[in-house]
Order: C-alpha cells, then structure tokens, then sequence
C-alpha cells in the first residue's frame, strides 16, 4: 500500500494536471491504509480477534489490554531487577501514544481525502502537495515511523507474553 | 450559533492556528476534528499544549460537541528528521530508522538496527544520543533498541524454566530459541542458569537439571487467566508425557 501511495503521489505531482487532485487524495488514502494493515497485523500476531480491528478502535485496543499486559510485565521485571527487560517493555509501552496518535491523525486525512472533496488538495509547494495543511512528505514518512514502533511493542510484547 | 462558529470562537480565544477547514464527521454529525499549527507564528512562543487543547475539549464536550485535534507538527518532523541524519552519518552499517519523541524534557528514542548489534554498540549509541540532547538541556533520555531476535534476560530465562522444568540447560536454550531468543551459546547459558541459582530463584539437581526455587516462583507471581504460567505448565508437561 505504501507502494501505491508513493506512486499515485509521484503521479499527481508529475503528471496528472487534469485529476491531479484525485490522485493526490488517493495518495494520502493509500499511505494511510498502508499504516492502518501494519498495525493491523501486528494486533492479530500478538492475538487481538481480527473482528475486533476496526479503524478508529486502535486507540482503545493499544490502551486496553495490551499495555495492561505491558505494565504487568514490567513490574514483573522491575521486581527481579531485571532492567534490560524493564527498559525493553518500557519501549513498547511508551511507543504506544506516539503510535495511537499518528494512526488516528492518518485516519482523519484519509476521511478528509476520501469524504471533503470540498477541501482542495493544494499544489502550493516545490517538492509536493498538501491537504488541509498536512504535507505529502508528512504522510510519507508515516510508514517507517509505524514500523520502527511496531517493532518495539512487538519485542516487548513477546517477552511479556511468553 | 451553529457547532461550527462555536469552536472556531474557542479556538480562537486560545490563540489556536487552524491548518484548513474544520471537518465535520460525514456520519456523526456532532463531531469534529480540527487540524492546528502545534507551534505559534512567532517561533520562540511555544504552541499549545496539551492541557489546553483538553480544555478546548472538555468545552466543546459541554455543548454536546466531539471534537478532536490533527497536530500539523513541522518541527517535531524536523527534530526527528535531525537525529536519524545524526544517527546515520556516525552509525551508518548500523542504524536502519529511528523515531524520537520529545516531550517538554524528556526524550524518547527508537533505533532500529540494520542487524544484530552487541551490547558495547549499543551503549555507544546509548551515550551519543544522551550527550547529544543534553546539548540541548534534556537529561532524561531513554533509547530502545528494537530487534527481531534477543538475548533472553534472566526473566525471560525464568519465565521459561516454569514452563518445562526440570530441564537441563541444552533443553533450555532450544526451549527459548524455538521462541526466537538468541542464545549465544551453552557456556552463556550455563553461567546465567549459575547466577540465577546464587540469587536463590533456581535450583541445579545432582543430574544437571534445574528448576524453580519458592522464592523464584514467588517472584515471577502468576495470573488468573487462560494464559495463566500455571496452564501452560499443565499443558507442557502433558505433551512431556504422551
């Protein structure tokens, strides 16, 4: 997905002059769904129902049972003085906010590109577009920051689950 | 005055900069989100915080108004997009990404490494990311390393023993690379099995096989749950059995 994003972004700013405010949408929608999948199948590896998974509840899934889980393991290791694995947990409990955060703000410009073609996406800068103030290059750089977190609630997660 | 006018004035009695239109939810019509500048015109004025941006919340709420926030956060971006530059030019076969949070003063990074990387490296890391922000006045700093494949910590180790004890430690350490840990060998098993031992959580029988002393069972605790330790004990020892 985030493949398909980078090329419709590419598209709409090199090419597309006559839709090009439809491939543009259509970019941060890719980019979006790109990160919404990651999290996704992370949540199904470490057990969330996949009928559970809907877009919006991330927040309450990430806040609920796993950093409960999170923050028992820790105490565990805290108790051993275990601090390796303290710190290690610590990661993926702190990368929870960070990551909650940006996939709901992902989901919101994707509800702006794909429900307010009112709002005009705007070809106002040298190196890319915008759409109600957020830039593409913002929306690109979302899948990196999603997997380095992910990465980190996943550690954490299998040392506290296992 | 309609849901729309009443937030702008609310946004605006706080000095807030909307990045674009305030957006309406197309099905739950009384919630919002609005889209905001996180810093102010004048780059030495810090941008709202989140007390206040609450506040706005709370406000709205009362008016049986949702309303959400979408943080256009330009120089967070730059900030993060700094440390991996950093990051990169000293570490470059090392680091593959990072991400860091900055939080008035503490920070929080995340390294993501290219491969496996021992602990020295990982304190250099550590060390350079800490003097690097206390540049900048920030002393709290914690680094996470993020890896597919760990050493097992010594409760990891314990977690593990519960499991499938009595064991020896060769059956040990397949145990725990079968759940992706990397044990380095069976001397480094050995000696963290030894230094369990003298902590009082583990017990080496006369035939070399270990297991859970009270006290270290006392300290992993248990949970009353279906993934309880104490289930999937009662399961390893039937498959033991059969």
């Amino acid at each position: 997905m985030h493949a398909v994003g980078h090329h419709l972004r590419t598209y709409a700013h090199h090419n597309a002059v006559a839709e090009r405010d439809a491939f543009a949408r259509s970019a941060f929608n890719r980019y979006y769904y790109g990160c919404f999948l990651l999290v996704r199948s992370t949540l199904i590896e470490i057990n969330v129902p996949p009928n559970n998974i809907k877009h919006g509840k991330i927040k309450e899934i990430l806040e609920g049972k796993i950093a409960k889980k999170l923050e028992s393991a820790k105490r565990q290791a805290q108790k051993n003085e275990d601090g390796t694995l303290v710190n290690k947990i610590d990661g993926g409990l702190r990368a929870i906010e960070p990551l909650q955060r940006l996939i709901e703000e992902a989901r919101q410009v994707r509800e702006v590109a794909d429900y307010k073609p009112e709002i005009e996406v705007s070809f106002n800068s040298p190196d890319g577009f915008s759409l109600n103030g957020l830039d593409i290059n913002s929306a690109h750089r979302w899948e990196e920051t999603v997997r380095t977190l992910l990465a980190s609630l996943k550690s954490a997660w299998r040392d506290a689950d296992d | 005055m309609t849901d729309l006018s009443f937030i702008e004035q609310l946004l605006k009695a706080k000095k807030i900069r909307l990045a674009g239109p305030l957006i309406q939810d197309h099905v739950e019509t009384d919630r919002f989100v609005a889209f905001i500048f996180a810093s102010s015109n004048d780059d030495k004025k810090k941008g709202p915080s989140q007390l206040t941006l609450s506040a706005i919340s709370a406000a709205a709420e009362r008016q049986g108004i949702q309303l959400g926030f979408v943080l256009i956060d330009k120089k967070s971006e730059e900030f993060d997009g700094s440390i991996k530059t950093l990051l990169f030019t000293k570490f470059q076969n090392i680091v593959r990404n990072s991400f860091t949070v900055v939080n008035y003063k503490r920070a929080s990074v995340w390294v993501e490494p290219k491969k496996r990387i021992d602990p020295e490296k990982m304190e250099e890391i550590r060390k350079f990311l800490r003097e690097f922000f206390t540049l900048l006045d920030i002393d709290d700093v914690s680094v996470f390393f993020t890896h597919d494949e760990d050493i097992p910590t010594p409760t990891v180790i314990l977690r593990s023993l519960r499991i499938i004890a009595p064991c020896s430690a060769a059956s040990l350490s397949r145990s725990l690379e079968e759940k992706r840990y990397k044990v380095p060998n069976e001397v480094w098993m050995a000696h963290a099995l030894d230094r369990l031992r003298k902590a009082g959580s583990v017990v080496r029988k006369a035939n070399g096989q270990f297991f859970l002393s009270l006290e270290g069972l006392r300290r992993l605790g248990t949970e009353k749950s279906r993934a309880s330790p104490d289930i999937k004990r009662a399961l390893a020892l039937g498959k033991k059995d059969s």
